[in-house]
């Protein structure tokens, strides 16, 4: 299955109008785009910091791996304090 | 005294990889000889900035009340500096534009008018991440401009540093 394609819109010019305008279903995708964004990070970050440019992919895989759990691990964290103001707040104690 | 004129000789050229290679990411470390790094940093922050392009547009680019993503940005060169000049050009007018978000909530928006012949979305979480890989990529040229200043501000190993006149060299 096929998105829409963003050519059957009229006026959109690519890199100037924005993509959601003629792809609306990529709005729940959001979460998706923080992988890429993870992995240049780790590239130029590692590229700068490895003295050997042959260890600059592996160490950029790892530090790319111990973000995103940084990521869920604070999501999770911020849920479960979310529920709980939520709930202490819901038995009248705010 | 031939230290000091290589050191003088060469510090003119520094300078200039370093307003070269905040204007080009990349570039900077391609003047001084590390190519392959180079390469690497002008392909990635580069993907990064236009990837950021793509999702939002040029309304990701240079947005009111966020000056920290504004001045982020403009450390990412030339795509941002183009960018805002095409931005100037052909959404020069946004009016307030009053719209249902996913929420159910009206909310107000500065967007193009609907008679503008461009195409409209209201999508602000796609927007803010627009926005955040452009200033990121600003701030990762930074990380490379700082990695780049101490390359070239570190004495040459080849020039003794308490070599004075050049008396060995004379011979």
């Amino acid at each position: 299955m096929l998105p829409e394609c963003t050519l059957l819109v009229p006026g959109f010019i690519p890199l100037v109008d924005p993509l959601y305008a003629a792809v609306p279903h990529l709005t729940v995708l959001w979460m998706w785009f923080l992988l890429p964004l993870v992995a240049i990070i780790s590239v130029v970050y590692q590229t700068v910091r490895q003295p050997e440019l042959h260890k600059m992919p592996r160490a950029a895989l790892w530090m790319s791996i111990k973000i995103l759990v940084a990521f869920a691990l604070i999501g999770i964290g911020l849920n479960i304090l979310y529920n709980l103001v939520t709930a202490w707040h819901a038995a009248g104690h705010g | 005294m031939a230290a000091a004129q290589t050191s003088s000789s060469t510090g003119g050229r520094d300078y200039a990889a370093l307003m070269l290679g905040w204007l080009v990411p990349g570039l900077g470390h391609y003047l001084v000889g590390d190519r392959k790094r180079a390469l690497i940093f002008a392909v990635a922050i580069h993907l990064l900035f236009f990837t950021g392009l793509l999702l939002g547009g040029v309304r990701a680019l240079d947005r009111p009340r966020q000056p920290l993503w504004d001045y982020s940005q403009y450390a990412a060169g030339w795509p941002t500096l183009v960018g805002v000049a095409i931005r100037n050009r052909v959404d020069p007018a946004l009016v307030p534009t009053r719209r249902v978000n996913s929420l159910g909530q009206t909310v107000t928006q500065m967007l193009p008018p609907p008679d503008a012949g461009r195409p409209v979305g209201f999508a602000p979480i796609i927007q803010g991440i627009a926005t955040a890989y452009c200033g990121l990529a600003g701030w990762l040229n930074l990380l490379v401009l700082v990695d780049l200043f101490m390359r070239v501000s570190e004495p040459s190993p080849a020039v003794p540093p308490a070599a004075a006149g050049g008396g060995a060299h004379a011979a």
